[in-house]
C-alpha cells in the first residue's frame, strides 16, 4: 500500500522507521494549512513561511514524542494557529524550528506564489460566510474552506460528527439563500 | 503532488536526519599517497616558509579558538580558503584577518556552532560590525561538506553564517544560508533586540514563577522543548518583564555583496538609504517596522525595485 493511502495514525506509527511518512503527512495537509494561513494573513509569502515553520515545529515535536494525544489534523492546525498568533505578535514569522532543523529559507517562484494566492477563497464568499451563525460559520469554514475531515472538526468543536454535518448542511443552505438573494 | 515540492524535500531531509535510526556517515578526508622523497621536500618547504615569511605569523601561531561546546558538540576547523564565489563577491573575506576578527566576540560566536553545521573556516572568520547597543556581528563561513551528517554535507552550495554576540545575556543561535541565497539578499539578515536589564530579568522570572505556581505554564526541563502557552499568559509575562522599561532598541543586520554600496529601507518613512561598510548594513528599527530593502550600486542606481528579488545576473562582477 502506498504511503499516501495510509491514514494519519498509521503514518505517525511508521514515522519511527520511515522518514518519508512525514512527507506523506505534509502532502496531505499542505493545502489545508497553506489555505488556512493565506486566508488569515492575505500574504502568500508569509503563509508559506508559517507553513514551513508549522511542519518543522510538528516534526520536532513528533521526534520528541510530544506529538498529538488525539487526531493529528486538529493538533497540526493548533500548531499552525500558534505560529500565526506568534507571528502577529512579533510582526514577522519566526524560523526557530527551521533553523534547528537546518532548513533553508523558503524561496517561492511566481507560479508558487500564484498557486498559494488561489487558495485564498473569494473575498465575497468570505463575507457571506461571516454572516452565518457562529456555529454554522465555524463548521463551514473548517469543512469547505479548510477542507478538514469531519472527525477532526468534531474534535475541535467538541461535538459529534453528526452535529458537524448538520451545521455544515444548514450553513451551506444559508449561503445558498444569501447568494440567491444577492443575485436577485 | 505537493504545491511546494522544495519545502517537501527539505522536510523529508529533516525527517531523515532526525530519524532515531539514522547514523550520519563521518566524512573523512582521503589521505594522499606518499611518494618517496616528497615528504622531505614538503618539510623543507615548510621550513622555508617559516624562515622567509618573517616571525610575525610564527610567533602568533595559528588561531585555534574553541569551536562549539560540550553540550551540543564540537565542530571541526578547516584552514581551507572560502570558495571563489564567496571571495569574488565579499571583499570582507578578501582582506587579511585582523586581531579584532580573532577577538573575544568571534570566540564567543564560535562556541555556538555545532558539528552538524560543518567545518568552521577559522581563517575566514570576520568581525563585521559593532551595533550601537554594543553587540557584535560576526561572519563565519563554514564548509558544510564536512558536516557530520550526510544530508547536509551533500549540498554543494557553501554556507555563510552570521552570529550576533550581545554584550550580556544569552546569544541567539547563528543563522546560516547558502552562498547563492546570501548573494541575492535572501540569506543573512537578523533582528537584534537589546538584552534584558537585570530588573527586567527579575520581573520576567517572577511572572514565570507565578504562572507556573498557578498551573498556567508548564515547567520545562528540555531547553529545546516547545510548549503551548495561552496568549494571555504570554502577555502577562511580557507586561511584567517590560514594566520597568521598554523593549529597548531593535536592529536589523544584513550581509550584502560588494556591488551593493547602499541599501534603501523602502518601507520606512522617507525611505532612508544606509551606506554599506564591509559587506554589512545595520539599521535601527522600531517594533513592527519592516526591514525590507532595495539595493543601490556605486552610482546610486537601484539594482532591484522595491520588493523585487535580486537575480544572480545583477550581482555578477
Amino acid at each position: 500500500m502506498d504511503l499516501d493511502d495510509k491514514d494519519d495514525d498509521a503514518l505517525l506509527r511508521l514515522l519511527a522507521s520511515r522518514p518519508d511518512a512525514f512527507a506523506a503527512l505534509y502532502r496531505r495537509y499542505e493545502r489545508p494549512i497553506l489555505g488556512y494561513l493565506v486566508r488569515r494573513t492575505r500574504r502568500a509569502d508569509l503563509a508559506a513561511d508559517l507553513t514551513a515553520e508549522t511542519f518543522a515545529g510538528a516534526l520536532e515535536a513528533l521526534r520528541r514524542d510530544a506529538g498529538p494525544s488525539g487526531p493529528f489534523g486538529p493538533w497540526l492546525f493548533g500548531v499552525a494557529r500558534n505560529k500565526l498568533t506568534d507571528s502577529l505578535r512579533r510582526g514577522y514569522a519566526e524560523d526557530g524550528a527551521r533553523r534547528r532543523l537546518m532548513m533553508d529559507p523558503v524561496l517561492l517562484s511566481p507560479g508558487e506564489l500564484s498557486a498559494i494566492d488561489r487558495l485564498a477563497e473569494d473575498a465575497h464568499v468570505h463575507e457571506l460566510v461571516a454572516t452565518l451563525p457562529p456555529e454554522q460559520r465555524d463548521a463551514v469554514v473548517a469543512r469547505i474552506i479548510d477542507e478538514r475531515e469531519y472527525a477532526e472538526i468534531a474534535e475541535t468543536l467538541k461535538c459529534s460528527e453528526l452535529v458537524v454535518r448538520k451545521r455544515v448542511s444548514r450553513g451551506l443552505a444559508g449561503l445558498r439563500v444569501r447568494l440567491e438573494g444577492n443575485a436577485s | 503532488m505537493s504545491l511546494l515540492p522544495g519545502l517537501e524535500a527539505q522536510l523529508l531531509d529533516a525527517a531523515t536526519r532526525t530519524d532515531p535510526a539514522y547514523r550520519p556517515v563521518q566524512i573523512r578526508r582521503r589521505s594522499r599517497l606518499r611518494r618517496p622523497g616528497h615528504g622531505r621536500a614538503g618539510l623543507y618547504s615548510v621550513i622555508g616558509l617559516l624562515v622567509f615569511s618573517g616571525g610575525a605569523y610564527a610567533s602568533r601561531g595559528l588561531w585555534q579558538p574553541v569551536l562549539g561546546n560540550d553540550a551540543t558538540g564540537h565542530p571541526t576547523a578547516t584552514h581551507d580558503a572560502p570558495p571563489n564565489r564567496q571571495l569574488t563577491h565579499l571583499s570582507v573575506l578578501r582582506r587579511p584577518q585582523t586581531d579584532a576578527d580573532r577577538g573575544i566576540a568571534s570566540s564567543a560566536a564560535l562556541k555556538a556552532f555545532r558539528p552538524q553545521d560543518g567545518a568552521i573556516r577559522t581563517a575566514a572568520v570576520r568581525q563585521l560590525a559593532t551595533l550601537p547597543n554594543g553587540a557584535i556581528a560576526v561572519l563565519v563561513p563554514v564548509d558544510q561538506r564536512r558536516a557530520n551528517d550526510t544530508a547536509y554535507a551533500r549540498r554543494d552550495d557553501a554556507k555563510l553564517c552570521l552570529a550576533v554576540v550581545p554584550t550580556r545575556g544569552p546569544m541567539d543561535p547563528p543563522i546560516c544560508g547558502p552562498t547563492s541565497q546570501v548573494l541575492v539578499g535572501e540569506g543573512l539578515s537578523v533582528d537584534v533586540w537589546n538584552p534584558l536589564t537585570e530588573q527586567q530579568e527579575r520581573g520576567r522570572a517572577a511572572a514565570i514563577r507565578k504562572a507556573q505556581r498557578a498551573g498556567r505554564l508548564p515547567v520545562v526541563t528540555d531547553p529545546d522543548a516547545s510548549v503551548r502557552v495561552d496568549d494571555d499568559v504570554v502577555a502577562e509575562i511580557e507586561a511584567a518583564t517590560y514594566a520597568t522599561g521598554g523593549r529597548g532598541d531593535r536592529f536589523v543586520v544584513n550581509v550584502v555583496p560588494d556591488i551593493v554600496r547602499a541599501v534603501r529601507f523602502f518601507d520606512l518613512p522617507g525611505k532612508p538609504e544606509v551606506p554599506v561598510r564591509g559587506n554589512v548594513v545595520v539599521r535601527q528599527l522600531e517594533a513592527g517596522q519592516s526591514g525590507a530593502t532595495s539595493w543601490l550600486d556605486a552610482k546610486g542606481r537601484v539594482l532591484n525595485a522595491d520588493g523585487v528579488r535580486v537575480t544572480p545576473s545583477q550581482i555578477a562582477p
